[in-house]
């Protein structure tokens, strides 16, 4: 039995689902991701489970018991709400105080644990001002700190660093983590970031549409996503459409119509493909390697293509290489000093960073 | 280029008239009060507090006219206040079939002329016999009140964000203490601000007080009309001037409590 265990999680609204026959079990300490797209459905997963939206259908368990006819209050489930829900009467040191005051806990505890916190979440020194005084990334983090003060035996975290600059972003990461390995609380997060779910959570669920579409280890969702969409998702945005010519020594050998031969290691590859079916390979931009002056001892997955665009993202430069290629084919590169537009580029794709799928 | 903070001239002099259209009765009733004579002479010749001491010597008892209508006043605004608020927490709060017929529906007393409805109240209070007329008016002002309790909650409440109820109750809170504690507080300047207009409206009301008034109960304003019927020396003045003054002293109150904007954004 898991610590929180939902079955079969439904949400209609009118005509539309938000959720549909959603499943999930977490253990007890354990730290899930949920990753997808917007309106997929997260929001409303996480309101059933601090229970604010009744489910249409499917039962959510805590620890055994059975959450639906609970009211909200008496769950012991805090939630970091994604428009922060701060109390705009209350100053910050009233807003991470709430659920304590609430509870009756003596004062020098309060004050105790909220200097805490507001040490953890980088606050120090604006205790007294509103919510209406702080800066969006400020706001963010009192509501972080408003629901972690509570130590609740379920953490539900609507996107809770969304609004942080990178830096800071890393280091809630860690404080996040952190206490949660502490206090051992369940939790779930809600991000848009994949390097961020992959960083923090135990496990990672990918959903479209209110569909779980694939649930696992971070590393595995992360290297070997289940679909081409989630692929796609997953930042494998580099798609090569063919067909499947041979399959020797566990190795994948496509025919793409411009590309030409290419190999594919296969560590995701169905078991059921067979040789003449049409395959899709995908591989992330920044496993495409730029290739320089002659290599023969390379003989696979090279081609050579036209430099469509060069555009520089601040720490990479992406090339879009057309001609050998259906779509452009990105790469990304730290430094590029390669032919600019309409230049000729070498590439390599490296075997055992393609993933191969059924089209 | 014109400093757009600047009021152009156009709305100096418009605010200008404004102003001095509403405070110029003012004036002249302060005026009238301290007269030394019955018939009012302008500029005063001389002052006088006679009419201040006939507030309180007359046969009229404007002293128990102000006290019944600050009791019917007081009673109905409460009672209107706990009806109101919760009636706007469900019409807000929830949303439901029938929702925006409801709303109208509670606040339709204003569109009803108080004639019409306070003839309707006397001819069921007729025959029900034995209802004292403190009750009869007092069921009256609760009705005709109650748009302004409603209407200034609403306004307050229409942009309220629920997250916030729900916030509290993730932190334990349940909804009685989430109620005080975080809706209430929030929402309060409304119903302050109704409550305010409520009272004054039920303190100024004089039609259905008139129809449903005892031999024994009469509100100030019906005392007021009653007594001009027969007199027109400046007494009515000087009660206007004290209700004036304490109109004042209210709204300097309220202004320091809650800031009158309130009223303006409703
Ligand atoms: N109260 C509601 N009434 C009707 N539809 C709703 C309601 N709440 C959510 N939805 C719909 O349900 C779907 C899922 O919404 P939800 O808020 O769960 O998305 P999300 O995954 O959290 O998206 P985002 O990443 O943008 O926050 C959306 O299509 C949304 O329009
Ligand atoms: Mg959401």
């Amino acid at each position: 039995m898991s610590y929180l265990e939902i079955d079969n999680l439904t949400k209609q609204f009118g005509a539309t689902t938000a959720v549909d026959h959603f499943n999930l079990h977490v253990e007890q300490g354990e730290m899930v991701a949920l990753l997808g797209g917007s309106g997929c459905g997260k929001t409303t997963i996480l309101r059933m489970i601090a229970g604010f939206l009744e489910p249409t259908e499917g039962s959510i368990r805590i620890n055994g018991r059975t959450m639906n006819e609970i009211p909200p209050y008496k769950r012991n489930v805090a939630i970091f709400f994604q428009n922060y829900a701060l109390f705009p009467h209350l100053t910050v040191y009233n807003n991470i105080a709430y659920g304590l005051k609430q509870k009756k806990m003596p004062k020098a505890e309060i004050q105790k644990k909220v200097a805490d916190f507001v040490h953890l979440v980088r606050l120090e020194g604006l205790e007294k001002r509103y919510p209406r005084e702080l800066s969006g990334g400020q706001q963010q983090r009192v509501a972080l700190a408003r629901a972690l003060v509570m130590e609740p035996s379920v953490l539900l975290l609507d996107e809770p660093l969304s609004n942080l600059d990178a830096k800071l972003r890393i280091e809630m990461q860690v404080e996040i983590r952190q206490l949660q390995k502490k206090l051992n609380v369940t939790t779930i997060i809600v991000t848009h970031d994949q390097e961020e779910a992959v960083s923090l959570a135990d496990k990672i669920l990918v959903m479209s549409e209110g569909h779980l579409l694939q649930e696992g280890d971070p590393r595995e969702v992360f290297n070997y996503p289940a679909s081409p969409f989630l692929a796609d998702f997953m930042g494998f945005t580099n798609f090569i459409y063919g067909t499947l010519q041979e399959v020797k020594d566990g190795k994948y050998y496509i025919s793409a119509r411009k590309t030409g031969e290419m190999l594919v290691a296969g560590g995701n590859a169905p078991a059921d493909l067979k040789t003449g079916d049409s395959v899709v390979a995908a591989i992330r931009p920044g496993n495409v390697a730029g290739v320089s002056g002659r290599q023969d001892d390379r003989k696979e997955n090279i081609y050579t293509g036209r430099v469509s665009a060069v555009t520089y993202k601040g720490n990479i430069s992406q090339v879009d290489i057309l001609e050998a290629f259906d779509t452009p084919l990105h790469m990304h590169c730290a430094d590029y000093t390669g032919p600019m537009d309409g230049g000729e580029v070498t590439v390599y794709l490296p075997p055992e960073k393609l993933l191969i799928y059924k089209a | 280029m014109r400093d757009l903070r600047k009021p152009g001239w156009v709305s100096i002099v418009l605010s200008a008239f404004t102003f001095l259209f509403l405070l110029f009765p003012l004036v002249i009733i302060i005026f009238a009060s301290f007269s030394p004579t019955q018939i009012l002479k302008f500029p005063p010749q001389s002052f006088s507090l006679q009419w201040y001491e006939n507030i309180f010597t007359s046969s009229s008892k404007f002293i128990q006219g102000l006290i019944y209508s600050l009791e019917i006043g007081a009673v109905a605004t409460v009672v209107d206040i706990a009806l109101g608020v919760m009636a706007c927490l469900a019409v807000s709060r929830y949303t439901f079939k029938g929702r925006q017929a409801l709303t109208v529906f509670f606040t339709s007393p204003m569109f009803v002329p108080s004639i019409t409805f306070g003839f309707v109240l006397l001819r069921i209070f007729t025959r029900m016999h034995g209802v004292s007329a403190f009750i009869q008016i007092l069921t009256g002002h609760v009705v005709i009140i109650l748009p302004y309790i409603i209407r200034n909650t609403l306004a307050i409440m229409s942009g309220f964000d629920w997250n916030l109820e729900d916030a509290s109750a993730s932190l334990g809170a349940d909804p009685v203490y989430t109620f005080f504690h975080v809706t209430l507080p929030l929402v309060s300047p409304g119903i302050t601000a109704g409550a305010l207009l409520a009272f004054l409206y039920s303190f100024d009301e004089a039609v259905v007080a008139r129809l449903l008034h005892g031999i024994n109960f009469n509100t100030l304003p019906v005392i007021i009309m009653n007594y001009m019927t027969f007199d027109f020396d400046p007494t009515v003045a000087a009660i206007s001037s004290i209700l004036i003054v304490a109109s004042l002293l209210l709204m300097i109150v309220v202004e320091r409590v809650i800031g009158l904007d309130v009223f303006l954004k409703s």
